[in-house]
């Protein structure tokens, strides 16, 4: 038996989204089939209205409701140290830390030139037109060979302007123990080890 | 019976993270490509480190039949070569592996281009002229994939009195009398003669001179005859 067009539509549509399979697909089709009209309407006005008022911030890049994100809006934050990230998933990590409390700039992804990411594709021109009375900028791009070398290269375009840059700490995680971790991690935090 | 869970070496020349936390890898080695997917290959504490680009790895992997793609089960870590994430020296370790990605098949054995591309990566990190490195090691990776251009007669009709035309279409230089293409210098011409027909210690003795010509040739002829290098593209931004 052959399913319905329009459930095998919804199976279609369902299985583009990420980390979604043909099978997950269609459990949630049969799902989704069962619930009322109401819920439905509820799931797909929650879909469009956060595809219709969500935009980046005009500041830093980061996902906002408004022209000016709730981070670059809060005055209390410190003005002066920006905390460069590669994604808004990143930012909000770091904001779960609960130990930073200065602006942030997104870069919407890392330096990649096999796959046509350039300096021009991310939001690196715009970085470096917020630097008037920033003292320091966090690079904190992730520690893949992407990352590190999206951090190099702003590392080299700051290094003419009289600003702290600084590299987040690469090392072990909390709680895990030296036998399981592995030798790059090991031996980063061997060499940038710190006095105690 | 096939045993399903294998064992292969190679260098990491793409590496696509998904969105579900997946790592879907291109491992190159002196066989041909594989491509497996690490699942939670993005979770810290795993292999995450070990799976970086340009790595040289040993993994694991179950595959379950020739068409299925591999699934990458433990890895090993062989060698990193961290100096190439500087900046400038990243986007030609990239031209070498974009390049090799395009040209390689999968199970198709390639030894001579995964050499190319070992030693390429190697001298990015360790000698100072990245620029004159890639260009040397593209042209002897796109030889060594027989798509090496005509340099010594005229591609259109063999003939040896040799003009400054390059044309695309027929893969290499023209005579006087055909007399077609796009216009390339001396120097740029017998750099290009002695890539062909000399070992790269030697060529690394040659002096790179019209650097911009040499780019710009290198990229209309892989996009004509390879596929579009993207890479080539962020070296003007980059750089």
């Amino acid at each position: 038996m052959r399913y319905p067009p329009s459930l095998l539509n919804l199976i279609r549509e369902l299985g583009k989204l990420p980390g979604v399979g043909p099978k997950s697909a269609q459990r949630l089709a049969f799902y989704l089939q069962k619930q009322t009209s109401n819920d439905i309407q509820a799931l797909a006005d929650a879909i469009l209205d956060a595809k219709d008022s969500l935009q980046q911030c005009k500041t830093c890049f980061n996902i906002s409701e408004k022209d000016q994100c709730a981070v670059c809006e809060d005055s209390l934050r410190k003005q002066n140290i920006i905390c460069v990230v590669a994604e808004a998933a990143d930012l909000l990590a770091i904001e779960r830390s609960g130990e930073y409390s200065g602006l942030y700039h997104v870069l919407h992804g890392n330096l990649s030139p096999m796959n046509g990411i350039g300096p021009d594709q991310l939001t690196i021109k715009a970085l470096l037109t917020r630097l008037d009375n920033i003292d320091e900028v966090i690079l904190a791009t992730s520690t893949t060979v992407e990352g590190e070398a999206t951090a190099m290269y702003i590392a080299k375009l700051l290094s003419e302007i009289e600003i702290n840059v600084s590299r987040i700490a690469y090392g072990l995680p909390v709680g895990g123990d030296l036998e399981y971790a592995d030798e790059v991690t090991l031996g980063r935090a061997i060499s940038n080890r710190r006095a105690v | 019976m096939a045993e399903r869970y294998k064992l292969a070496s190679g260098i990491i020349i793409h590496r696509n993270s998904l969105p579900n936390g997946d790592l879907l890898i291109s491992l190159f080695n002196q066989t041909g490509k594989l491509r497996a997917i690490a699942k939670k290959g993005k979770k810290l504490g795993g292999n995450i480190a070990r799976m970086s680009l340009f790595n040289d790895i040993t993994v694991q992997y179950y595959q379950k039949d020739a068409n299925s793609l591999a699934v990458l089960t433990q890895v090993q870590l062989n060698g990193s070569l961290e100096k190439l994430t500087l900046p400038e020296i990243y986007p030609y370790a990239h031209i070498l592996a974009e390049m090799v990605d395009k040209l390689s098949q999968n199970d198709l054995s390639e030894p001579k281009i995964y050499s190319y591309l070992a030693s390429g990566l190697k001298g990015l990190s360790e000698f100072a002229d990245a620029e004159k490195i890639t260009i040397i090691y593209a042209w002897k990776i796109i030889q060594q994939a027989g798509l090496a251009p005509r340099l010594e007669h005229c591609s259109i009709c063999n003939k040896n009195e040799l003009s400054n035309r390059f044309n695309l279409n027929t893969g290499g230089i023209t005579c006087t009398s055909c007399n077609s293409g796009v216009y390339i210098s001396n120097e740029v011409l017998e750099y290009l003669q002695t890539i062909h027909k000399t070992t790269i210690r030697a060529m690394l003795e040659h002096k790179l001179l019209n650097s911009k010509e040499h780019w710009k040739l290198l990229k209309n002829y892989s996009s004509y005859h390879i596929n579009e290098i993207k890479s080539l593209a962020s070296l003007e931004t980059m750089i």
